[in-house]
């Protein structure tokens, strides 16, 4: 995961479904907060996937047009073999691309 | 296969990083018509399928290792999740 700058925060676009979740994070404003808030969203989200953050000026965030959620399969020859839509609308439809380019490309297990 | 169990685990943790993102999205309806709502920082990119990938390099959320993207070229394919905790 490339934990970037956060989408919903208190000081900012703040959500009503966060709020009904408890979900209340400030947009953090040095990498130390940064680093944080990362560690409490792979925690609290029971996310397991090796987690890097992005700089304070967002570098790879505006680089990949992530910004709130993307996905984005990355082939061995360094090229981009899937690129998913923004969120919120565009996150989950490319997961099922992604997953089926792994399938693929790195001969997992046979559908039944 | 050699590649099952490490594939598998691809998939399974991006299954599970999708479903917690996916929770974390305001419904569509929320958003109103025209426009970007302020806050809205979705911006577009000129990326596209079969580009190379924008090398970056960061350091994990413990702060004490770095990651460079073109350090797995040649190597394996990466999945890239984009996201935050809101």
């Amino acid at each position: 995961m490339v934990y970037i700058k956060e989408a919903h925060p208190t000081d900012g676009w703040q959500v009503p479904q966060n709020e009904r979740q408890g979900v209340l994070v400030k947009d953090p404003k040095t990498i130390e907060e940064r680093n944080k808030v990362a560690a409490q969203a792979c925690s609290m989200l029971k996310i397991k996937l090796p987690c890097l953050v992005d700089g304070m000026d967002d570098t790879v965030n505006r680089a990949y047009g992530a910004w709130p959620d993307r996905v984005f399969v990355v082939d061995k020859e360094g090229k981009i073999a899937v690129m998913g839509g923004q969120g919120p609308g565009g996150f989950a439809p490319s997961v099922g691309a992604a997953r089926s380019w792994l399938e693929q490309n790195l001969g997992g297990a046979p559908r039944q | 296969m050699k590649h099952t169990t490490p594939f598998l685990a691809a998939v399974a943790l991006l299954s599970a990083a999708a479903v917690c993102l996916a929770q974390q999205q305001p419904r569509p309806g929320a958003q109103q018509k025209g426009g970007k709502r302020p806050g809205d920082l979705r911006a577009q990119t000129n990326l596209r399928v079969g580009d190379t990938a924008p090398d970056f390099k960061l350091k994990n959320k413990e702060g004490d290792r770095e990651v460079q993207l073109a350090s797995f070229r040649g190597k394996k394919p990466v999945v890239l999740v984009f996201g935050s905790y809101t």
